[in-house]
Parts: C-alpha cells; sequence; structure tokens
C-alpha cells in the first residue's frame, strides 16, 4: 500500500535526521566555555582536583574522540553517567519525564481543543462581535509575559486567597493516598497549567480561526452551501478537515518545544520536570545529561512530526505525493 | 479520625528549603551541589567550627591533645557512639576516611595540606601527623569538616570505590537524623535517629524542600508552608529583604559570615599595571554606599585587608576619598577628555552573591570621578574561565570566603601557590615569604606580625581590593519553630535541637479544603456534562428537523444559503 511505503521512507529519513541533531548537539554543549570539572571543584578549585574529575569523565581526550565515544555508547543504548549525581543519565532523565508530561500533556490537549473550538467558531463568524471579542482576549492572554502572569497567579490565588498551593508536585508534609493524592497533585497543577493554557491556546486559536476563514473563501464551501448544507456542525465539518493542517502542524511542532520549553514555569513552581533537570544541567555544564535531554525532546520531536505528517496524509490524501496545490 | 491523624504528625515535621537538587548526598565528593542539612544531620565531624568561626567545637572527638612539637594532634573520640545501621563508630572509621579524603583530589585537600598521614592509637583514639607545625591547622581543619570532610562508615565503604557506592545516595551517618527519601527534584526527607548518643531530636521528620526559585521560595516562608530558609543555599534578591524584615511572623538572624565580595585587578594589563592607578581606584569606590544599594545594609563596608577581629590591620586600610582619587589618576596623566571621561576598562562579573548589583553600583561611582567603566558578564562557569584560567580581563569582582584563618587568603593571592589562583598575576616575594613564615609558626604573635606586614603590602600595592563582608541571612516562622542553629549560636544546618512550637500549624491542604476542590470539580464536571449532553440533543432534533423538511419538500428547489440556522 502507498501509505505503507510512505511510513517506510519517512522512518529512513529520521536516521540521518537524528545523526545530525546529536552532532550539532554534542558541538554547541562544548563551545559554552567551562567545563563540569570546574563546577564540581567548587570555589576552592584546585588545579590537580579539575584535572582528575577531567580525566575520570574522559574531558581531557580530544573533542572528536569524545564525539565517537559518545556516538558509540548511544548505539550501545548507553547515554552515559551523570557528572554532577554519578547515576546513569537514562535514569535521571527518566525519574523527570513523568512530571514534564503530567503538565504539558493536558496543557496541550486543553489548549488545542479550546483552541480548534474558539477557531473554528470566531473564524465561521468572521467579522461579528463573537470574533472581535475572542480575538482581543486571546491577543490580550497572548501578550501577558508568562513569568509575571505566574507571580500574579500565585499572588492572588494562594497568598490572597489562600485557595492553592503555591509551589511543588505535591504537599510534601502530608502526601496521602488515593483520591487525596490524586486530588493534591491536581490542585498543584492548577496554576502551572493556567499559566501554559494561557500561552498556548491562543496560537491555536488565531491559527485555526485564519485557516477557517480563508477555507471558506474558497470555492467548494459556495457549492457545498448551494447544494444545501448549512452553516452547522457538518458544514463545518467539511471546513475544518481542510483547515485543520496547519494546526495539525503546529500542534505538533508544540509538544516537542513544550517539552524543555516550560522551563520558566517550572522554575517559578517547583515543578521537578525535564525543564528544571535542564537549567541546573546548563550551569552545572553536565554534558551527559544535557545530550540525554536535548536527545530526548529530538526524538520527540522527531516521531511527533512523523505522526502528525502521518495525520495530515490520512486527511487529505494528496499530500501523499506532495501535490498539494495552492 | 484521618483530619486529626494528619494534623498530629505535621505538628512534628519541620519543612526547610534549598535551591539546587543535590547530585550526591555524600559531600566528600567534593562537590558544591550537595546538601549541607544532609551533610550536617546526617553524618558528622570530627570537630567543626563554632558559627562565628573563633572556636573550635568537639564532635564525634570529645577532646583533644596536641604534642609538645606542634606536629600530632590526637583525637578522643566520643565512646558508645553507634552508626545508624548499630555499627559502633571508632578510630578506624576516621583513619578510612581520613586516609580517602587524602587519595582523592579534592578541593577541601587545602585543608588537610601538611598532614602525612592519620593512624589508629586504640579504638577511641585517633593522631594526625603534620611534616611541619602550622598554627592555623586546627581552625582550618574544623572549616574543611564543615564542608566535605563527613566521617564515613568504614565497614559500608571501605574496599568500594568511593565514587560509585550507593550509599552516597542514602548515607549512613551518626548524626540526629536519618536519611529517609530523596525525590529527584521535589525533596529528601529525613528522620528523627531515635539511638542520636545526644538524645533524640524533638523533630521527628524534616523535609528539604527543592525550590529552584528563590522568589518561590520567599513566598512559601511568607505564608507558612516552608518554616525555615537560609541564604546560604538559597541566595536571596536583597531587594526582598525590606519587606521580610516587615513581617512580623518571620524572624531575621544576620550575623557577620565569612563571605568577601573583593575586586580582582590584572597587574600585568593596562591600566591596572600601576599600582597608583589600582590606589587611584580603590579611593574611588564608596563602600558603604555600596552595602546599603546592593545589599540593603545587609552586608559590612570593608576598607581594611582582612576581616575584622583579632587578625585585622587597621593602619592598612584605603577609605574613601574621591578627591585624592582624582588627583592620583591627574598625576599619571588621565585627565578628563572632553565629554569628561579620563579612562575606560572593563569589569567582568557573574550574579553570584549579588556581584550584578554590585558592579552597576561601583560604575556609577566611578563615572563621578571620570572613569568610565563597561561591563562583561557571564554565569559562573564562563566567568571563572575567562577570568581565574585565562587571566583575559582587566577588572573584575566576585565573593569568596577568606576566613576563618588568614592563611586562606593565600590561595586568592599568590600565583605560585597552588589554588584558585593566577588571575591577578601578583607576585610578590616578600609577601609569600612572610605567608610561609606565618603558616610555619605556631608563636601567635609572631602570626600577629607577619599578617599585619601582609595588609600592609596588599594596602600599598592593591593587587585585590575586598569591598562588603556579606551577612549570613536566615529567616524563619518565629510562631512555628525555635532553637535552630542560628539562634543556639551553633551553625545555620543545625537542626539538632530545633523544636517546633506545639499550636502551629504549618499550611497544607487540609481535608475540609480537599472535599471544598472535589466539590468544585464535580460540579464544573456536571456543568460540562450537561452543556454537551443538551448540545447534541439539539443538533439531533435539528437534524430530524432538517430531515423532516426535506421529505416535505421534496421536489422543490433546496433551500438558498442563510435560511436555516
Amino acid at each position: 500500500m502507498l501509505l505503507s511505503r510512505y511510513i517506510a521512507v519517512r522512518l529512513l529519513q529520521v536516521v540521518p535526521v537524528l545523526l545530525a541533531i546529536v552532532t550539532i548537539e554534542f558541538l554547541i554543549i562544548h563551545l559554552a566555555p567551562g567545563n563540569p570539572a570546574l563546577i564540581l571543584a567548587g570555589p576552592t578549585a584546585n588545579p590537580a582536583y579539575i584535572r582528575s574529575v577531567e580525566q575520570q569523565f574522559g574531558l581531557n581526550k580530544p573533542l572528536i574522540d569524545q564525539y565517537f565515544i559518545y556516538l558509540w555508547n548511544l548505539l550501545h543504548g548507553n547515554l552515559g553517567t551523570s557528572v554532577l549525581s554519578r547515576e546513569p543519565v537514562f535514569q535521571v532523565v527518566g525519574e523527570r519525564v513523568g512530571a514534564t508530561l503530567l503538565l504539558v500533556l493536558p496543557a496541550w490537549a486543553i489548549s488545542l481543543a479550546l483552541g480548534i473550538y474558539l477557531g473554528t467558531k470566531a473564524g465561521l463568524k468572521r467579522g461579528s462581535w463573537l470574533d472581535r471579542g475572542l480575538s482581543v482576549t486571546t491577543l490580550t492572554l497572548y501578550s501577558i509575559p508568562v513569568f509575571w502572569l505566574a507571580v500574579m497567579l500565585v499572588a492572588v490565588f494562594s497568598i490572597r486567597l489562600d485557595l492553592l498551593p503555591i509551589a511543588g508536585i505535591v504537599y510534601p508534609v502530608y502526601p496521602g493516598a488515593g483520591l487525596a493524592y490524586v486530588l493534591d497533585v491536581a490542585t498543584h497543577m492548577v496554576l502551572p497549567l493556567t499559566c501554559m493554557i494561557v500561552f498556548y491556546m491562543p496560537q491555536f486559536y488565531q491559527l485555526t480561526r485564519t485557516s477557517v476563514a480563508s477555507t471558506l473563501e474558497e470555492d467548494f464551501p459556495r457549492t457545498l452551501q448551494a447544494a444545501g448544507l448549512e452553516k452547522t456542525s457538518t458544514f463545518s465539518r467539511y471546513i475544518l478537515k481542510n483547515a485543520s493542517l496547519p494546526v495539525i502542524t503546529l500542534a505538533g511542532l508544540w509538544i516537542g518545544y513544550s517539552l524543555t520549553g516550560a522551563v520558566l514555569i517550572e522554575v517559578v513552581f517547583a515543578w521537578p520536570g525535564l525543564g528544571i533537570l535542564l537549567f541546573d544541567s546548563a550551569v552545572g555544564r553536565d554534558y551527559p545529561v544535557l545530550l540525554g535531554i536535548f536527545l530526548v525532546a529530538s526524538l520527540l520531536v522527531v516521531i511527533v512530526a512523523l505522526v502528525t505528517d502521518i495525520v495530515c496524509v490520512m486527511i487529505d490524501p494528496r499530500l501523499r505525493y506532495g501535490q498539494v496545490e495552492g | 479520625m484521618p483530619a486529626a491523624n494528619t494534623r498530629a504528625s505535621s505538628s512534628s515535621t519541620l519543612v526547610v528549603v534549598q535551591q539546587s537538587d543535590p547530585g550526591v548526598l555524600n559531600n566528600m565528593l567534593g562537590d558544591t551541589l550537595g546538601s549541607f542539612y544532609v551533610n550536617y544531620n546526617v553524618y558528622q565531624e570530627l570537630v567543626h567550627l563554632s558559627y562565628n568561626g573563633t572556636t573550635v567545637v568537639p564532635q564525634l572527638a570529645q577532646s583533644w591533645t596536641i604534642s609538645p612539637d606542634g606536629l600530632n594532634y590526637t583525637f578522643h573520640l566520643r565512646v558508645g557512639v553507634k552508626w545508624q545501621d548499630g555499627q559502633p563508630f571508632t578510630a578506624n572509621d576516621v583513619v578510612y576516611t581520613m586516609d580517602t579524603a587524602m587519595s582523592l583530589p579534592a578541593w577541601y585537600i587545602d585543608y588537610l595540606v601538611g598532614v602525612t598521614h592519620v593512624y589508629a592509637d586504640d579504638p577511641y583514639n585517633v593522631s594526625f601527623v603534620l611534616s611541619a607545625p602550622d598554627a592555623g591547622w586546627l581552625s582550618l581543619f574544623a572549616f574543611g569538616s564543615d564542608f566535605g570532610l563527613n566521617i564515613l562508615p568504614a565497614h559500608l565503604y571501605e574496599g568500594t570505590n568511593i565514587t560509585t557506592n550507593p550509599y552516597n545516595q542514602a548515607p549512613i551517618g551518626t548524626g540526629p537524623y536519618e536519611y529517609v527519601s530523596h525525590l529527584s527534584g521535589q525533596n529528601i526527607v529525613l528522620k528523627a535517629n531515635p539511638n542520636y548518643w545526644g538524645g533524640e531530636p524533638s523533630i521527628q521528620t524534616v523535609i528539604i524542600l527543592i525550590v529552584p526559585d528563590v522568589g518561590t521560595a520567599v513566598q512559601e516562608l511568607e505564608q507558612g508552608s516552608i518554616q525555615y530558609l537560609d541564604t546560604f543555599d538559597n541566595p536571596i534578591d536583597y531587594s526582598q529583604m525590606p519587606q521580610i524584615a516587615n513581617d512580623t511572623s518571620l524572624e531575621v538572624s544576620n550575623p557577620t559570615g565569612g563571605v568577601v565580595t573583593w575586586v580582582l585587578f590584572n597587574t600585568q594589563a593596562a591600566p591596572f599595571n600601576n599600582a597608583t592607578f589600582r590606589q587611584a581606584i580603590a579611593y574611588g569606590i564608596n563602600r558603604t554606599q555600596l552595602v546599603q544599594k546592593a545589599y540593603f545594609g545587609y552586608a559590612g563596608a570593608m576598607y581594611g585587608f582582612y576581616l575584622e577581629g583579632p587578625w585585622f590591620n587597621s593602619s592598612a586600610q584605603i577609605p574613601y576619598d574621591p578627591t585624592e582619587a582624582e588627583n592620583l589618576l591627574n598625576s599619571l596623566g588621565y585627565t578628563p577628555a572632553a565629554n569628561g571621561t579620563r579612562v575606560t576598562f572593563q569589569l567582568a562579573y557573574n550574579p553570584l552573591f549579588g556581584n550584578d548589583v554590585e558592579s552597576e553600583v561601583i560604575q556609577a561611582q566611578l563615572a563621578q570621578i571620570g572613569v568610565n567603566v563597561v561591563f562583561w558578564s557571564g554565569d559562573y562557569a564562563t566567568w571563572f574561565t575567562k577570568v581565574q584560567t585565562d587571566g583575559d580581563y582587566q577588572m573584575a569582582i566576585r565573593a569568596s570566603q577568606i576566613g576563618p584563618d588568614p592563611d586562606l587568603m593565600w590561595p586568592w593571592l599568590d600565583p605560585v601557590h597552588e589554588g584558585e589562583s593566577g588571575a591577578t598575576f601578583f607576585n610578590n616575594t616578600t609577601m609569600n615569604n612572610l605567608f610561609i613564615a606565618a603558616e610555619q609558626t605556631t608563636d601567635v604573635a609572631q602570626r600577629q606580625a607577619d599578617y599585619n606586614a601582609i595588609q600592609g603590602i596588599l594596602a600599598n600595592q592593591v593587587p585585590v581590593l575586598p569591598l562588603t563582608n556579606i551577612e549570613d541571612i536566615n529567616i524563619w516562622q518565629k510562631g512555628m519553630v525555635k532553637d535552630l542553629g542560628p539562634q543556639l549560636g551553633t551553625d545555620r544546618w543545625d537542626l539538632s535541637q530545633a523544636q517546633l512550637i506545639s499550636g502551629s500549624s504549618s499550611s497544607g491542604l487540609s481535608e475540609s479544603q480537599i472535599i471544598a476542590i472535589a466539590v468544585i470539580v464535580v460540579i464544573i464536571v456536571a456543568i460540562v456534562g450537561v452543556v454537551f449532553y443538551r448540545r447534541s440533543r439539539k443538533k439531533k432534533t435539528e437534524a430530524e428537523e432538517d430531515r423532516r423538511d426535506a421529505a416535505a419538500s421534496a421536489g422543490s428547489p433546496p433551500p438558498g444559503p442563510g435560511t436555516g440556522k
């Protein structure tokens, strides 16, 4: 079948893409001045100690050797050992992925659903009071700096009203069990989730709205209308199918980005995810962990890009031959 | 009742905070990202330094004797101390720890320099042999102990590779608290050690919360969900201090600490290759104003070259005197150009310890005497490479610990001394010989004279300029916790005597709050469900109507656009 062949070709393309990503990331990380030995050595660094740490982690070898050693280990599924915690990178990163996904996936799903729903509403009735109201509101939300919003939300809901926790993922003092635990985590999620949705929903909204509006201007909707279809859900299903391609592409890109792009939100809310780990590892020049995080993020981007491409092809078979016209 | 149970258990839990998630929980592996709370409360040391840095305090060693020639220090260990796994603590543990420390090149090796070997006289006496008498050794050793020379259990470490030993992540010590768990990025939990030789602590559980943003940590402290915050682990933004000082539920202790911020001059690069020029810049920096503007008063202004105290030479000082600064600059030919600028140079800083704000204040102060300062900034590792490793800078600013013994100043000043050095390229043979002489004598008066002379040389040559002595700020909820280390004068991390004040409750989700939130969630879900149900019903009826209409008007032309709604 053509679709399966398309998927096979795309899968083969992933290999050189990943190799390029690893190479570029490796070089960029090593371009930053300083190395982990300096950080480990602390404020009264002793040159002998710095040299011994460099030796221990193979940092004294030429960069090209380090690169091939890293690739060789990677081929064997070995991501290396964290310089700071001396634990396997796989474990260090694995411990944090869950928390980030717990925040990112619901934020993604809610933003996407809300954005598409509202965007379709507004796009179908462009120029109406609903469209204008929604567009002004989402644009305002999008313009709010996330950092400021986080501080304001905490000031109002956590400090003034004392309704929600300030930070963290559970109350450390009494981490309940069962339903109490789920609710505990849920209450901790409310503010960071709100921040992420406020930042990402408007993007999906704007794209859907524009896309729906421009699809409406094409010829086929008029034909559909002439054939008796109304601007009801049946109608918007045809429109939406054509209008959804750019939104799906953006949604795919966004998932990969938000895995590490949530640094600010994670730091402000002390959310124990990949974002904080990325920050700590960058300050501590923990090369293996940094590479591990980047690799996980790039792998996810590549996979999601593949999935979105396949979804797009399934929605619009013309894409399979790369011959979609204007 | 479950609610009552929750409250009872929370009343014996103390929540403290640290900014970074520790990599390993064994500070002996020599990294700055460990946990000092674990290092101080799970592990213990032979001796440690009192909080004000003046006295050596016994801990696992009850007392010690020094041989008349000053070469042999014998520590008499506490008898009956047990490791938290039940094994007895003996001299063998001390010997193993020190041998390992000396074999592992580590940053605290400076505190063991001069120790040739360590041996056990018997299970409760252990001797350290020095190669030469060193008057400052004991206080240096005590200081190093607080930062990494914690005694390790030989029975769990001997014969293993210390860098990969699993007990680095799950420490067993002799201290008042036992390690329970470490959730990456979240917290470390300790519990009271019922068999602690000093008596079981009153607080049953200690949670070391990891909060990367210090602003967030301060909010949690003000709200009471964190009860104690020390600014060594949580570098606070000093502009928050006035607000904290006004909060009546908080108590702040701010004794003078040993961390000093200071300027380094590259004595081989123009214009700082001239001692008079360095003096002129020193005269132009108002350190009293610096304390107010950069630290909101939570620091001491330094005009001399060592911490005020017994080793301080009060006659070796450079006061703030902008007129003198301008005179010196004129004498060197740095006269103001048409725009008022005499000279321009670069100041390299990193943001630790408020050095970024300090740099801005210095820029403004020097502008007043016609000196134009441009900035270079980077994170610590980048800054370190530029300034300390490459020496590629003109003027730099940094912070570091220079106490408790003046011998510790040496690594910062002497380019040939093994240490973090080379930055100023200042190599003064007279000064180096004075340092060596002062290190090798036990005669306090002689050492005093040597260090006075050294401070005289520094005031004359100015390779470095101390600016401020930062205070050790610790903040706690005074209605919730008492007898913390800073209150007892022991150490900021000492929680062994701490007590929670009964009647106070740490804030958290109460049972009623959980129920309220659950009710709200259920209501929202119900509303959304009802709305969707009604919408789908409505659509279904509409569709049916459409079909009926279509059936009724069969044969007639379809309705035009916009007729349906």
